[in-house]
């Protein structure tokens, strides 16, 4: 069995890579707190980005959206406030977002939605 | 991707159009169901999520949300489901939209994509034409009772998978037109031949039910009150399409009783004593309609009265008056057509045997006073007619195979009587438009009839025996009888038999 923590970081970086590309910057990594764990804060144009990246290699399991749950929503919201108190005070505004990460026949589909709390 | 799709809803028994706005905005997978749904309607978004994909359909994984139009009235039932799907439907196949658009849908859904039968077209029907839809999509076991519905282009579908299919190559297909069946001439256990004797009972039956009028009797026990008023059912007369309608509507709203398809016969029902006012009149938290209303057009059969809650009585006093209840409850107002022909029995006193003529009455006046008085004036005074039955007599007994009249011939002369007041009432309209066209204007409440009937009437009134309630129901009755005998004008005898049906008049005699 492969392992699932080095998988996720492979496609972190892919993700981090094709954000990156869309003129999105780094901030942190892997942010861990009490309430949770945010893979990559990014921002634009003075907004902060909480980003959950979640990789699917086949539709098997049914597509990266679904595997997002109001409890796991909740958590995300809990550490990107914890992330704000403690850590910034320079950005007004932030948001939680989701990137999905899909294999399509070789090929990689990105599914990107801004503020999932909208 | 935004859609909106024609639905109906049911308010009392009337139906009321909605229009279901569905949106699909990208974000996580949610399905969010806005404008006042009830249970029902919140619960239907995981059938409809399941009879989509059921039937080949990619269900989206975005934000779906679904708006209930108009937003302030409460939306009940699962037949939204179908409506609800065809919204979704058309967001994502958009093509599809400019066929959708034209037709509303009714149905209710399983997981695997059948559409099921739901309870009430009738009213949703009745709401949709009041929206301009013209077009129906419908689940096909309610076919039959929707093709009453006049006016509407009924689309009958089985399965969710064929009605895309024929949604995608526009070619829905409108239901076939019905062979008109033949209502069944009903079976009764019961006939008015078993009566022996009572002739004169019969005989106020038969006028009762032919003018609808309300009917007390009055008797000792075993005498056959009873007797009479349950043959009541074999003699009620045929009932017409828009009756039918009406009374579906009320049945399909009660959930116990909801009927299959169009009622058929008359109603005649019969609470037992121990009922409650609610029970009787309507109401309670959803507002249900009552007994009075499930008798509407027919026959509300109340077995000793007396023993009845008076409250429950009492609360018969509008709808006697008026013909519908209006019921009223946490902000929720409803008006429930209640017509029907009371028929209530019974005895005159504790012991039962007071006024008649072999037994010996036990009872003090003060305790025949009080028992009579268990129905106050203003019900008594809203029942037409009251009689009193004697027990029969060792003659009529001994000789009674030689009278008796069975209830296909009451129901006869009722059937024929009321034909004669359908074409009395036609021309009688005819002659008025004629005569205020002229500038003439007859509303006498003696209107048709002939001079000895109106010398009479006036003099009982003159007498101060008649109040001008009673006048008007004297005359009612009179009228009664006179098309019972295919007369065109009152005449003197018709209101002297109508005269001693009259409650006031026999009531009198508990009172000397």
């Amino acid at each position: 069995m492969k392992n699932k923590r080095s998988i996720g970081k492979i496609y972190e970086e892919l993700a981090l890579k094709h954000l990156e590309d869309k003129g999105f910057i780094l901030v942190d990594k892997n942010y861990f707190c009490p309430f949770g764990e945010i893979d990559l804060i990014l921002s634009k144009k003075s907004i902060l980005y909480f980003v959950e990246v979640k990789y699917r290699s086949s539709l098997a399991y049914g597509s990266p959206r679904q595997a997002i749950n109001a409890k796991k929503m909740e958590r995300m919201k809990k550490t990107a406030l914890h992330y704000v108190k403690t850590q910034s005070n320079t950005f007004l505004k932030f948001n939680v977002s989701f990137l999905g990460i899909l294999k399509v026949e070789e090929n990689i589909e990105y599914d990107w939605i801004e503020n999932i709390f909208s | 991707m935004y859609s909106r799709i024609h639905a109906s809803v049911i308010w009392g028994i009337e139906g009321q159009p909605v229009e279901i706005e569905t949106n699909i905005l990208r974000g996580l997978p949610n399905h969010i169901i806005v404008g006042l749904p009830s249970t029902i309607v919140k619960e239907s978004k995981e059938r409809i999520k399941s009879a989509l994909k059921s039937s080949g359909i990619r269900y989206p994984d975005d934000r779906i949300i679904q708006n209930l139009y108009p937003a302030n009235l409460k939306k009940d039932g699962s037949h939204l489901d179908l409506a609800m799907a065809m919204g979704i439907y058309v967001c994502i196949v958009k093509e599809s939209y400019k066929i959708v658009e034209t037709f509303a849908f009714i149905g209710e859904l399983t997981l695997e994509g059948g559409i099921l039968p739901i309870q009430g077209v009738l009213s949703l029907l009745e709401g949709l034409k009041t929206s301009g839809v013209k077009r129906v999509v419908l689940p096909h076991e309610n076919y039959l009772e929707a093709s009453f519905v006049k006016g509407l282009d009924i689309y009958p579908y089985e399965r969710l998978d064929t009605l895309i299919r024929d949604i995608e190559s526009n070619s829905l297909k409108v239901g076939s037109k019905l062979v008109s069946y033949e209502v069944k001439e009903r079976k009764f256990d019961k006939d008015f031949s078993e009566v022996i004797g009572q002739k004169q009972a019969i005989r106020a039956a038969e006028i009762a039910i032919a003018g609808t009028h309300n009917l007390l009797i009055i008797g000792p026990p075993g005498c056959g009150k009873s007797m009479i008023a349950q043959r009541l059912e074999t003699i009620m007369p045929k009932i017409t399409l828009e009756e039918k309608i009406e009374l579906t509507k009320i049945y399909s709203v009660s959930e116990e009783e909801s009927p299959k398809g169009l009622i058929q016969y008359r109603p005649f029902r019969s609470p037992h004593h121990t009922i409650s006012r609610i029970g009787l009149v309507g109401g309670g938290s959803a507002i249900l309609p009552g007994e009075i209303s499930k008798a509407h057009n027919g026959i509300l059969y109340l077995d000793e009265v007396g023993e009845f809650k008076s409250d429950a009585i009492e609360a018969l006093r509008e709808p006697l008056s008026s013909g519908s209840v209006n019921l009223s409850r946490g902000g929720r107002s409803l008006n429930y057509p209640s017509r029907f022909a009371l028929i209530a029995t019974m005895n005159p006193c504790p012991c039962g045997h007071y006024l008649s003529k072999e037994d010996l009455c036990t009872c003090s006046h003060y305790e025949v006073k009080r028992y009579i008085g268990k129905l106050s004036w203003p019900i008594l005074d809203r029942i037409d007619m009251t009689l009193f039955m004697d027990r029969v007599e060792n003659s009529e007994i001994s000789n009674a195979s030689n009278q008796k009249v069975s209830s296909l011939e009451i129901r006869g002369n009722i059937q024929k009587a009321i034909t004669f007041r359908q074409n009395r009432v036609m021309e009688a309209k005819h002659e008025k438009s004629t005569k205020e066209s002229n500038g003439i204007l007859d509303d006498n409440i003696l209107y048709g009839l002939d001079e000895g009937a109106r010398s009479i009437a006036i003099k009982y009134h003159s007498k101060g025996k008649l109040s001008m309630r009673s006048l008007g129901k004297l005359v009612g009755i009179a009228r009664t009888i006179a098309d019972l005998a295919c007369s065109e004008h009152v005449e003197k005898n018709h209101l002297l038999e109508a005269y001693s049906y009259l409650t006031n008049q026999q009531m009198s005699n508990f009172f000397t």
